[in-house]
């Protein structure tokens, strides 16, 4: 083997070996740089959006600015992973207007901070604002501890099966949360311009929520669902609105 | 003692050594490598199960992926342990068809593969705590605990049979059972059952043995037993909901 074939071989295995810095605990770190450099997992090109196309667990070591209302900031397109933001924030370019409630955003787009096509993603602790949607996952999912904000539209979509919990979810140009037959607990949805919480499948459990100030219902449900220990205050479209009979209402507010 | 005993002596030391990682706070940190390593406790020997033989709080700082469905992820053989699954996954092989698929409800019951034995955190010591993280696709329980047992913040879901499973005076609250081929939340006697999601459950979706306290949970498009399931007489059942 000559010089210039080992040179040659080398160059092609650096470009195959995928572009990931671990944490000393094996979970895979995501940051600005290597978002850019692509690779960070296998068909992960330069660039936005991050594809995880391999089960596991991430880590954000920095925050990620994405470049237009219509790119993603991570795509999942594997069952199994967890992103904990780690306290950093995915960043798009919308801005959102108005005195309480959400009037308008700009630029409009669908560009989503995180989406999942897969089962059994999990995405905490940390912040999304100014994407087009904030989070968008398939079922089985959980959002735990995430603060979004400003999104163009929707800021959090849940498919069957999953959870929201502890999150804050507030001035979205449409819907602050829309889930399946799973749970939103512990969670505020507020100044939103659509409903803070709407729940369309039946079989949801909506539990010690906070929503306020939104431009439609602060929790728009479809019965059979249990809604209970919430707090829904000066909500232009209702505070708690069921449709269809059988829903088990305890302990809310007013 | 001359320097070869010396370094034979050093040696037998360090391999008995457990493979431990302490959090700053003193919590025993679990993660993939330190599970392949063993050592995790006394007597854990490499690969899966992780075993825990000692009473304390471990946390976990990645996912744990097990490759067969005849394999726990994590053994407790002492009492009075908590697993803090902190975020993180256990994940078996199984792969379930029917119940909630990734577009959405299949309106068929989960039906599991490949069959086996291996329960995502397993005890039958009493006093044991799992929270805080998601178990998968286990070939048996996400969750089987002995009795005074605490199961708190877990998503189980696509496990081949029941959820969790625990004994007789245990709490399970704030918990996701989903498409697991068998029940979704068991319980023994003198349990509490309490703001919980079961649906799309092969079987019940909460089976709870009298007297107990079911409160605030939500259970639906279960597909077996029904979705709220109480074996005797007895049971509080307050503020749930069923469809």
């Amino acid at each position: 083997m000559n010089r210039t074939w080992i040179l040659l071989t080398s160059i092609g295995l650096a470009a195959a070996i995928p572009n990931v810095t671990f944490a000393v605990d094996g979970v895979v770190l995501i940051n600005q740089a290597n978002a850019l450099a692509g690779n960070v997992t296998p068909g992960d090109t330069p660039g936005f959006p991050v594809t995880i196309s391999v089960s596991g667990s991430y880590r954000l070591s920095s925050n990620l600015t994405v470049p237009d209302v219509n790119t993603d900031g991570i795509d999942i397109t594997a069952d199994n992973v967890t992103i904990d933001l780690n306290g950093f924030s995915i960043l798009g370019p919308v801005v959102c207007s108005g005195t309480t409630t959400v009037t308008s955003c700009s630029p409009q787009g669908i560009g989503m901070g995180v989406s999942s096509f897969n089962v059994n993603t999990a995405v905490l602790n940390g912040a999304i604002k100014g994407m087009g949607l904030g989070i968008v996952l398939r079922a089985a999912a959980r959002v735990e501890k995430v603060q979004i904000s400003s999104s163009s539209g929707i800021g959090i979509v849940g498919f069957d099966g999953s959870e929201i919990s502890s999150s804050v979810v507030t001035f979205n140009g449409a819907e602050g949360i829309i889930m399946g037959a799973g749970v939103v607990s512990g969670s505020i949805a507020s100044f939103n311009h659509g409903n803070g919480i709407e729940a369309m499948s039946g079989a949801t459990l909506i539990s010690g929520n906070n929503t306020s100030v939104n431009g439609g219902a602060g929790i728009l449900v479809r019965c059979v669902s249990l809604v209970t220990g919430n707090t829904a205050v000066a909500n232009a479209g209702g505070s708690i609105v069921t449709q269809q009979p059988g829903c088990v209402l305890a302990n809310n507010a007013p | 003692m001359n320097r070869t005993s010396v370094w034979l002596t050093l040696l037998g030391l360090a391999t008995a050594i457990p493979s431990v990682t302490l959090a700053v706070d003193g919590v025993v940190l679990i993660n993939q490598a330190n599970a392949l390593a063993g050592n995790v406790t006394p007597g854990d020997s490499p690969g899966f199960p992780v075993t825990i033989s000692v009473s304390g709080r471990y946390q976990l700082s990645s996912n744990l992926t097990v490759a067969d469905a005849d394999t726990d992820a994590i053994d407790i053989t002492a009492s009075n342990v908590t697993i803090d699954l902190n975020g993180f996954s256990i994940i078996g092989p199984v792969v379930c068809s029917g119940g909630v698929q990734k577009n959405g409800p299949t309106g068929a019951p989960p039906s599991c593969i490949p069959t086996g034995g291996g329960t995502g955190v397993f005890s039958p010591n009493p006093g044991n705590a799992v929270l805080n993280g998601e178990i998968h696709g286990m070939g048996a329980f996400g969750i089987e605990l002995g009795v005074l047992s605490r199961v708190e913040k877990v998503h189980v879901s696509g496990n081949r049979l029941d959820g969790i499973n625990v004994r007789e005076g245990s709490e399970v609250s704030s918990c996701v059972a989903s498409s697991n081929g068998g029940n979704g939340i068991v319980t023994g006697t003198e349990g509490s059952i309490r703001n919980n999601s079961a649906n799309y459950n092969a079987s019940a979706g909460i089976l709870a043995f009298c007297v107990s306290l079911i409160e605030g949970n939500m259970a639906g498009v279960n597909f077996g037993a029904g979705n709220i399931v109480t074996a005797g007489s007895g049971c509080v059942l307050v503020n749930n909901a069923t469809q």
